[in-house]
């Protein structure tokens, strides 16, 4: 995982623990996530995220490590980093008897950071509802409202716990779009989210989460570059020893009457290996049938970590040595 | 990781103002007392009560003399305390906390502290109202002046402090809304009943009644207007009764402090 400066940094965690009595909730968790960029927590259910996001929001004390957000301690400087962060939690509740406008204004009373009430609801498509009151909001608009309160004044670090859950398609898209202009105005977003592919649209970075620990961390590409790429093809059952030298040795399942070998070959070197395969093909005028070549996904490292979880026993399970665990998922996959 | 380098290091709108704790907490303050006002059932307790309590006066045996008086109004304020600030600060902190609004509410510049006594703010600028309301109304019905009004009122300002906090302390102590309905009933009805029994003729029922939370406002408040003969008389200890109820008033309030502190949460329970 490649680090920005120190100074780029908008939060910086380090072996961070945290336990609720017996249980072990967050182990020994380091991330980076560096300024004006969407970094993504991703990680199974009851994987520590939320706890994570707590801590770093300042909420608890950490039992050990070291939390380190714009540069303040969360817990310590709570009030300065709150006037600079804006959180939409997964649930949260409204004053209910007041009107969206009302709301608003309230957040612009209790905030320290300047913003224009009819901007900002105008921003979340709200200003038509502004004067309705909150319990006559659909799911759809409370979650706008949500947006709107946790940008309010474009704070330098904005935290969206779950923002799309709920949303319709088309809210979605606009909430991503809201989350590009942050970016480009130089707002740091730290994002959870239950859609993989939200994530690999939004996210410079992401980590996934795994009981109570980092499973895999970095940028999006050096993420999906701890994940091998997959070629898959049928060769007539007598090509399939003569096949060329790969970076890996595929897996090769023959049919039982040995007409057709099915190939699956992992690659972290997919170009190469694939240009080989095609190569070999021709030379040997051999027909490579059902060719797919794909490269890895969020989705892939996701199913490879949990299903990682079911077969390694506590003991066994590896540290936070990310790319060493995806490795011996596909293995014993 | 990596930045794009074409990112500004921080956002380029955001404008930040300087304001104090206690600006942000007025701020929260005035939006709650504004929303009291709109619950029809507060202010209808709020505005009728004092109303209601004077009517009492009139039709039952008519308080005679000053002392009487105080001792009535005495009991009639511990009403108000009561029904404003105590109810309305469990109901409406247990509401709020339900319906996940503290959860929001604490992702603010306010800390937790901060939000409940903006709160607590609130509901005693309502109580004070009442009180005030109160104390008009029977003036202006008939009612003796207070003999030592410096008395009044420290029974009402120090009544006003401690109920919202023993309404907090209740909330602290129950699981949910729901609930909270009735863990704030015995109080209720202990410090009613112990507001009518201090100038009970057995002096062990006096003195322990003076032991309830809340109930020596009613005896200040008492003594206040019905001179140093109202309320409670005797004590076991070598202390005036005006003294014992400031320090059990203070103490009363630093215990539930104390308490709520430590037996708070954010979160309903089930």
């Amino acid at each position: 995982m490649s680090t920005p400066p120190l100074t780029e940094l908008a939060v910086e965690v380090d072996g961070l623990c945290y336990s609720y009595g017996s249980f072990q909730a967050v182990k020994d968790v380091s991330l980076r996530a560096g300024r004006g960029e969407v970094f993504a927590l991703l990680g199974t259910n009851g994987a520590g995220k939320t706890t994570s996001l707590e801590l770093i929001q300042g909420y608890r004390r950490p039992d050990g490590g070291h939390i380190r957000v714009l540069g303040l301690d969360p817990f310590r400087d709570r009030r300065d980093l709150r006037r600079r962060t804006g959180f939409m939690l997964q649930e949260a509740g409204f004053l209910t008897e007041m009107t969206v406008r009302e709301m608003t204004h309230l957040w612009s009373s209790i905030s320290g950071r300047v913003d224009d009430v009819d901007s900002v609801l105008e921003r979340v498509e709200l200003s038509h509802r502004a004067e309705v009151r909150l319990d006559k909001l659909s799911g759809g608009e409370k979650r706008r409202l949500d947006i709107a309160l946790a940008v309010w004044g474009s704070p330098e670090l904005v935290v969206l716990d779950e923002p799309t859950t709920g949303l319709d398609p088309e809210s979605r898209r606009r909430l991503w779009s809201l989350v590009d202009e942050l970016r480009s105005n130089g707002s740091t977003i730290i994002l959870t989210t239950h859609y993989l592919e939200e994530a690999e649209s939004l996210a410079d970075s992401l980590a996934i989460m795994h009981q109570g620990r980092v499973a895999v961390a970095g940028t999006k590409r050096e993420v999906l570059a701890s994940y091998p790429a997959t070629i898959t093809a049928r060769v007539p059952g007598a090509e399939e020893a003569r096949l060329p030298a790969l970076s890996v040795v595929p897996t090769v399942e023959r049919r039982t009457d040995g007409s057709q070998a099915s190939l699956r070959i992992e690659t972290s070197t997919l170009q190469r290996d694939l240009t080989l395969l095609l190569n070999w093909a021709e030379r040997e005028r051999v027909t490579l049938t059902d060719l797919h070549a794909q490269a890895a996904t969020l989705e892939n490292l996701f199913h490879a970590i949990r299903v990682g979880d079911e077969r390694l026993s506590p003991d066994e399970r590896p540290s936070t040595d990310a790319e060493h665990r995806v490795k011996e998922d596909v293995t014993t996959s | 990781m990596t930045t794009n380098d074409t990112r500004p290091a921080a956002p380029d709108r955001t404008t930040v103002r300087s304001r104090g704790r206690f600006a942000l907490m007025m701020a929260f303050t005035l939006t709650e007392l504004r929303l009291l006002t709109r619950r029809k059932g507060v202010l209808a307790v709020a505005l009728l009560l004092p109303m209601m309590l004077v009517g009492l006066s009139y039709l039952g045996q008519r308080p005679e003399g000053s002392e009487q008086w105080g001792a009535t109004l005495g009991v009639y304020f511990m009403y108000a305390l009561m029904m404003t600030p105590y109810m309305s600060t469990a109901t409406q902190l247990s509401s709020r906390r339900d319906t996940l609004v503290y959860k929001r509410l604490r992702t603010t510049e306010l800390d937790g502290a901060e939000l409940i006594a903006a709160n607590l703010l609130a509901v005693a600028a309502l109580g004070l109202t009442q009180m005030l309301l109160m104390l008009a109304v029977f003036l202006v019905t008939g009612a003796p002046a207070p003999e030592n009004l410096p008395l009044v009122l420290a029974g009402v300002v120090l009544g006003l402090v401690l109920a919202p906090i023993l309404g907090t302390f209740i909330v602290s102590i129950t699981g949910n809304h729901e609930r909270v309905m009735f863990t704030m009933m015995p109080l209720l009805i202990l410090a009613v009943i112990g507001a009518q029994l201090l100038d009970h003729p057995m002096e062990i029922v006096s003195w322990l009644s003076i032991l309830v939370p809340l109930v020596p406002a009613a005896d200040l408040i008492a003594k206040g207007w019905g001179g140093a003969g109202a309320g409670l008389q005797t004590l076991p200890l070598p202390v005036s009764p005006v003294v014992a109820d400031i320090v059990l008033l203070v103490g009363w309030t630093a215990l539930a402090i104390f308490v709520t502190t430590r037996t708070w949460r954010w979160e309903p329970r089930s």
